[in-house]
């Protein structure tokens, strides 16, 4: 049993934290390079056929939600552990299945073959497969344990939450927003900005793994049984349900991390407020309601839910864009900000955020999906929401972490060259499928028409620059780490 | 007083947990529809949840019991195992089995309320929730199959011997008069979508059901245009397409 009192040496928590973030960042670079050789196949600069194309596609999907979910996961596991202790035990276990997942996963693709996308939809994989029966098995399952491993994770962050915070009443500022006064006299704190990354992750993360573990069950079961039969329709919903939601929590799980790590950077509190937390509020319902917007090609959907999808859709974009975006610039503003590699991905992650959530938000338009629907602007939404956001935030959270381990800061010219390679090469990527989505190019396609493949050609050189930019990333964090030991407990 | 409200309510929903589950038992049911049997299970359950989370006492201090996450989590999962719907043939034929089978659902939601509770108390309830929206939504597609083709229920096939096989000739005349505009001469799709392989999205009774109430901006020709026959006949030639 562990109670509050129990202290657990910090040493077992940066442990699980750091356990965590390096198996992500690991499958994050992993993954960078086969997503390089899909652009490059895409530009014909090289030749192995849409066999293996759909194959690296399927584990590209997984594997780099798989890894900022893992590196998002360890460092909020890390934030909210400081606030009540919580059994690193669970947390370890948690891993061990996501990890043996992604195993599954991988083994699925190779030497499987697997390639039906990681949000196929019934009924594939089971219709016109051209991979082995175990392979299908194995991908189910490996989804299976990742999403295990992560409802695991979110109800011990759920049970941290609540016993921090005097229950789902305390945790969510409801006293702060609505009885303000009678709050203030008690003299109770409020929480923290990442309490509320941590209690929105937990809720939202428990509703998707629910449907994500049903429609993966089922499917499962119809794998076994082929009699039992899917309804389509319910089981997209359910995919993207889980899907969209699993994504769209990477960002807010990051953002805990910011609001714990930029403030120290810029000398500033980053404090919790009545308008921060209705904006969580609001992120918690949109963020599970606005994956309707997956289904506007739906027909059969009923109509209401499309309207509820476009929506939600932009209302989600309010909470970020005014509570996060624009209170992270204003405490940046003025500042005397210390510009470390750190702060710079977390700022620049911010502008990352902003820029994806504007191409998401147009993709959200109905009558602008009907055009963009299927196409490379998809992937450049996600993409710019991902790489620039997420992986951004991630890496400012792992240099603030070595920085004050090290007492160290990287040089001007290594911040430049570090730069100039991931928001340079990573402009000219994100840019190749923002144009190449424009005109119509469609997505998911190994051979693309005319003009995707010049486009994929720039974009592949965007993408050579933008791994050199995290090569040098990767050796200065390497430098920081080896350095002597200043600063245990950031 | 406040545990012999909780020792009420405990109780009272265990007993109208078990009564139900034997339901199977006193009626002799047979056959009935996937989607009802999983709602009849989501009630079970959230009986069975009431139960345990009634049962759960609550303890001063801040607590985390580790090992009680595990039964907390695990639940849902065995849980929607269980109602896999191809054990349902086999429960069907043994009222007493599928009897004893409801009653594991409602142990099981009631120690996955409980469990979570003493995990954290605040965390049953979350997965309780969990377990009975899970069951309630496979209530909507879970082995319920509106849209694949697949071996028909025993009222299809019984229907369809009734009304005696369709008219692939005169479904293609229909086609040709009011569906391919839309849909193209072959079924190709235009302004409307392909119908080609719609063998696998929809069985023959839910494409002549989709007909008969089609969503919009698709037209409803029945029973105004078409007559029963007719749509059943078009029908059949949708699911010919290749």
């Amino acid at each position: 049993m562990t109670d509050a009192t129990t202290v657990f040496p910090d040493r077992r928590a940066r442990n699980v934290m750091w356990a965590y973030i390096t198996t992500g960042i690991a499958i994050f670079g992993l993954m960078v390079l086969v997503g390089l050789g899909m652009r490059a196949e895409q530009a014909q600069w090289l030749n192995y056929g849409p066999g293996l194309f759909y194959s690296l596609m399927t584990l590209h999907g997984a594997g780099m939600i798989t890894s900022m979910v893992l590196c998002g996961m360890g460092g909020l596991w890390y934030l909210m552990n400081r606030e009540r202790a919580m059994d690193p035990g669970i947390a370890w276990t948690a891993y061990a299945f996501m990890t043996i997942g992604v195993v599954c996963v991988i083994a699925s693709v190779w030497p499987g073959g697997f390639g039906a996308s990681w949000t196929f939809l019934y009924p594939l994989p089971f219709v016109g497969a051209t991979w082995p029966s175990w392979a299908t098995g194995a991908f189910l399952i490996g989804l299976a344990l990742i999403m295990f491993g992560w409802t695991v994770w979110c109800t011990q962050l759920l049970g941290c939450v609540l016993r921090a915070y005097g229950g789902l009443r305390g945790a969510t500022g409801w006293d702060l927003v609505f009885h303000h006064a009678r709050f203030e006299a008690s003299g109770k704190a409020e929480p923290p900005p990442y309490a509320f990354a941590a209690l929105v992750t937990a809720v939202d993360g428990l509703l998707a793994a629910a449907g994500g573990m049903l429609v993966g069950i089922a499917l499962i079961v119809h794998w076994l049984y082929p009699g039992v039969a899917i309804d389509p329709l319910w089981a997209k919903n359910l995919t993207y349900f889980f899907g969209h939601t699993f994504a769209n929590l990477t960002i807010y799980m990051a953002i805990g991390l910011v609001y714990y790590a930029l403030p120290k950077y810029a000398d500033r509190e980053w404090h919790t407020s009545a308008v921060l937390a209705v904006a969580w509020w609001g992120t918690l319902l949109f963020v599970a309601i606005a994956y309707f917007h997956h289904l506007y090609m739906d027909f059969a959907q009923p109509q209401a839910v499309q309207y509820v999808g476009e929506v939600a859709s932009y209302l989600a974009a309010f909470p970020p864009a005014v509570v996060t975006i624009f209170g992270g610039a204003l405490l940046v503003y003025r500042s005397r900000l210390r510009w470390t590699m750190g702060s710079m991905f977390m700022y620049a992650g911010l502008i990352g955020w902003l820029i994806g959530g504007i191409g998401a938000l147009i993709d959200a338009t109905v009558p602008i999906n009907v055009s963009l629907h299927n196409t490379l602007w998809v992937p450049a939404h996600f993409h710019t929401y991902l790489l620039e956001g997420v992986a951004l935030f991630i890496l400012g959270w792992v240099f603030w972490n070595l920085e004050t381990h090290s007492g160290l800061t990287s040089s001007v010219r290594t911040r430049w060259l570090t730069g100039a390679g991931i928001f340079g090469g990573g402009g000219i990527l994100l840019l190749g499928w923002y144009v190449a989505g424009a005109d119509s190019v469609p997505r998911r396609y190994a051979a693309e028409p005319a003009p995707g493949p010049d486009i994929a050609a720039w974009a592949s050189i965007g993408a050579v620059i933008l791994v050199i930019g995290l090569i040098i990333c990767c050796v200065e964090a390497i430098r920081l780490a080896k350095s002597p030991r200043t600063e245990t407990n950031p | 007083m406040k545990n012999a409200v909780r020792n009420v309510i405990c109780g009272t929903s265990t007993l109208v947990a078990v009564v139900l589950s034997f339901m199977p038992v006193i009626t002799g049911e047979r056959d009935i529809a996937i989607s009802a049997h999983h709602f009849d299970h989501a009630v079970l359950m959230m009986f069975g949840a009431i139960a345990g989370l009634s049962l759960y006492r609550s303890r001063s201090g801040d607590f985390e019991s580790p090992r009680w996450i595990w039964p907390a989590l695990l639940g849902p999962l065995v849980a929607m195992m269980l109602m896999a719907p191809g054990f349902y043939a086999i429960v069907d034929r043994a009222p007493l089995f599928h009897a004893f089978n409801h009653l594991l659902f409602v142990v099981i939601a009631g120690l996955t309320a409980y469990a979570g509770q003493r995990y954290v108390s605040g965390v049953g309830w979350a997965s309780a929730l969990m377990l009975e929206l899970m069951a309630v939504a496979a209530a909507f597609g879970y082995g319920v199959a509106p849209a694949v083709a697949s071996a028909p229920t025993a009222v299809q096939a019984t229907s369809s011997v009734a009304r005696g096989p369709a008219d692939l000739v005169h479904g293609r005349q229909i086609f040709a008069q009011n569906c391919a505009a839309c849909h193209g001469a072959a079924g190709q799709g235009g302004m409307g979508p392909s119908l080609r392989n719609e063998h696998i999205r929809k069985g023959e009774v839910a494409a002549a059901a989709w007909i008969k109430k089609p969503a919009p901006p698709m037209p409803a020709l029945y029973p105004g245009v078409l007559n029963e026959k007719d749509v059943r006949d078009v029908a059949a030639f949708v699911e010919s397409l290749k």
